[in-house]
């Protein structure tokens, strides 16, 4: 009998262990929900888990206009800048729950670059009305390009944690301004073919182009961005705008591949 | 703040510098240049420098020439064509077939070598050949032209005594054709006109504009031109100066340049930026010259753009000075060549003299200056010489 009551009295005590513990890791994971909730709260962008407001991005751009891949005959990239500028917009955004949201903006940019490379027995044509000059050209490029305009991305925002959100989707651009224009030179081109005429086009006497007006107007593309909380209501973000659309007409056929504007943004934002 | 830009555009040059692909091979097939390997060129080659072949890229015949001699089919120098060795400068990473340096027999018409290039994807045949040097021709009725292989524009020739045909003119077509792709046969600055010559064709020069290209090389006309000599296209963008190559070699003393010509000039002149000069009438030039060949090296010079009317290698000029704008009527020109230096009998017999005869439509037409619609026919010239003023 009194063995009985040992057992029952070890079972009674570990029972009671079971459910104290469990009772404490409860609370334990409550306490860190609500620390998380207001560690979320605190970070902003808003208290409630559903909330809407506004953000104002300020930001630099940098980036280029390029083939995708960089074609063989693109042997050497002797120089590159951005001729980027300044980017300015306001994203406004609504969460669903606690990560998931979406945001929707309308941005101010300017973007652009100076490239200039060496290219081998590149394949290009340059059409000027009526007159066509086709060839393989092996020398030096130098190209400046610049673009400004609107911007409206529309992103799902997910937060992956307090002080972290991401932000992906599609944007469209309406450029107002846009340029594009270069010369080759240092080199020869092939006419019609690499057994064709020669063609010397040296340094003194540079070959100019400008496609300026045979850019396009409308562009799209995918738009990644990253947001890190460096104070309640300020954030320092990096975003990057993946062209998808080739920057020329679709009838345009000088440059015989097309080139995507890849362009980043770094920038500060402020949460309202 | 800049630091972090400057670092971040070094990352993404990086980025674009690694995604750059292995290089492609080679897809030029060229003989950029032939020597024939021989110890004593002047002892059978036209002349010294004449061993070495600068070959231009659109041409596949390489024509080495021999002394006058050869012009006898049984000159015992024939026997050492029959064994003759050719080294050729190729574009990198093309072969060649039959092997570089072998020896060969030239005396059956050339011999044919077969170029492939690196990659494989490409060839072109050349035709060598060992040529004697024969008289130029010097009376001109431009009756001989042909269509250009891509049947673009026309060239004029001559007929050597013996019946073959003897390249000896040139115009700046060619390079009207880079700048004009759209331009119809009938729209280059140099043409067969046959409306109004004396005698059967006469050529019409006329100057163009040359379009967007033109101006994009700051080349914004192009004067209708012919001359004697070769158009070195692969220069005219470079060095509009240095492709009209002036002359060919020449062994007789000329006297007078005789011919017929019509000249109406273009509305508004032009300068090299493309600004109307007011007041400004454009003229022709018509001329014919006579000039060394050789320089104190006793290497081959030509003459070209920049210098036709002034090198000091020149020795004798005929020029028409007084430009009759008519073009109703023909004005008929007969002008005596003014020497500078004399002829030395050695230079002339071994062609050490090359003549050049050079028309244009407009005077600046080199320089890119003139009115667009200037037009110049010629017909019936003449480059009278010594022989022919004692006949």
């Amino acid at each position: 009998m009194k063995r009985l009551k040992y057992i029952l009295m070890t079972l009674c005590l570990s029972a009671t262990g079971i459910l104290q513990a469990q009772q404490s890791m409860k609370s334990l994971m409550d306490e860190k929900r609500e620390n998380r909730e207001a560690n979320y709260a605190k970070w902003g962008p808003t208290s409630d888990h559903d909330g809407m407001g506004f953000v104002v991005r300020a930001g630099y751009v940098i980036g280029g206009t390029s083939p995708l891949p960089l074609p063989a005959e693109i042997r050497k990239i002797n120089e590159f800048s951005p001729r980027g500028g300044f980017s300015l917009g306001i994203d406004g955004y609504k969460f669903f729950n606690m990560r998931w949201g979406l945001s929707a903006g309308l941005r101010f940019f300017m973007q652009g670059m100076h490239t200039g490379a060496n290219v081998k027995d590149y394949g290009m044509s340059i059409v000027m009305g009526e007159d066509e000059v086709s060839g393989n050209f092996t020398g030096t490029d130098i190209t400046e390009t610049r673009m400004s305009g609107f911007t409206i991305p529309v992103m799902a925002t997910y937060r992956i944690g307090a002080r972290w959100t991401f932000n992906l989707g599609p944007y469209f651009s309406y450029w107002i301004y846009r340029d594009f224009n270069g010369h080759v030179f240092d080199g020869y081109l092939r006419e019609g073919s690499p057994t064709g005429q020669k063609i010397t086009i040296s340094a003194d006497n540079p070959a100019f182009y400008d496609f300026s007006d045979d850019m396009r107007r409308c562009s799209w593309g995918m738009e990644f961005c990253a947001d890190f909380r460096v104070r309640e209501h300020l954030n320092v973000f990096g975003l990057l705008d993946w062209g998808l659309s080739d920057v020329f007409q679709d009838d345009f056929q000088t440059v015989t591949f097309p080139m995507y504007p890849i362009y980043a943004t770094l920038g500060v934002a402020y949460y309202y | 703040m800049k630091r972090l830009f400057f670092g971040l555009s070094l990352v993404s040059v990086l980025g674009l510098a690694s995604c750059i692909q292995d290089e492609p091979l080679n897809s030029e097939c060229d003989i950029e240049q032939a020597i024939v390997v021989t110890d004593d060129p002047e002892a059978w080659l036209l002349n010294a420098s004449e061993a070495v072949k600068d070959q231009p890229s659109a041409d596949t015949a390489i024509v080495f020439y021999l002394r006058e001699e050869f012009l006898d089919e049984n000159y015992e120098g024939w026997e050492r064509l029959k064994n003759v060795a050719i080294n050729f400068r190729l574009t990198p990473g093309a072969t060649i077939t039959p092997a570089n340096g072998s020896t060969h027999d030239f005396t059956q018409g050339g011999v044919l070598y077969h170029i492939t290039s690196e990659d494989g994807a490409f060839h072109r045949d050349y035709r060598v050949m060992f040529v004697p040097i024969q008289p130029l021709e010097i009376n001109y009725s431009f009756e001989n032209f042909r269509w250009e292989p891509a049947n673009r524009f026309r060239e004029w020739f001559e007929y050597s005594d013996h019946g073959s045909v003897i390249d000896i003119w040139a115009t700046g077509n060619p390079g009207f054709a880079i700048s004009k792709s759209s331009a119809s046969p009938e729209e280059y600055p140099t043409i067969p006109w046959d409306n109004e010559s004396i005698s059967g064709h006469c050529v019409k020069l006329e100057t163009h504009d040359t379009g967007l290209f033109g101006a994009m090389m700051n080349m914004r006309i192009a004067a209708g031109n012919l001359f004697i000599g070769t158009f070195d296209v692969a220069n005219a963008l470079q060095n509009a100066m240095a492709a009209t190559r002036f002359g060919l070699p020449f062994n007789q003393k000329p006297r007078r340049f005789e011919g017929y010509y019509k000249f109406k000039p273009g509305k508004d002149f032009q300068n090299r930026a493309g600004v109307i000069q007011e007041g400004r009438i454009d003229d022709p030039d018509l001329y014919a010259v006579l000039y060394e060949n050789t320089d104190e090296n006793g290497q081959t010079f030509t003459l070209q753009g920049d210098n036709v009317l002034t090198h000091p290698n020149i020795v004798a000029l005929a020029r028409v000075t007084d430009r009759v704008h008519d073009f109703d009527n023909w004005t008929h020109f007969d002008i005596p060549f003014e020497y500078y230096k004399d002829i030395e009998d050695d230079r002339l017999k071994t062609y050490g003299y090359s003549l050049a005869v050079v028309f244009t439509s407009s005077i600046e037409g080199a320089s890119f200056c003139g009115a667009v619609g200037s037009t110049l026919l010629v017909d019936e010239v003449k480059v009278i010489c010594e022989e022919d003023e004692n006949e």
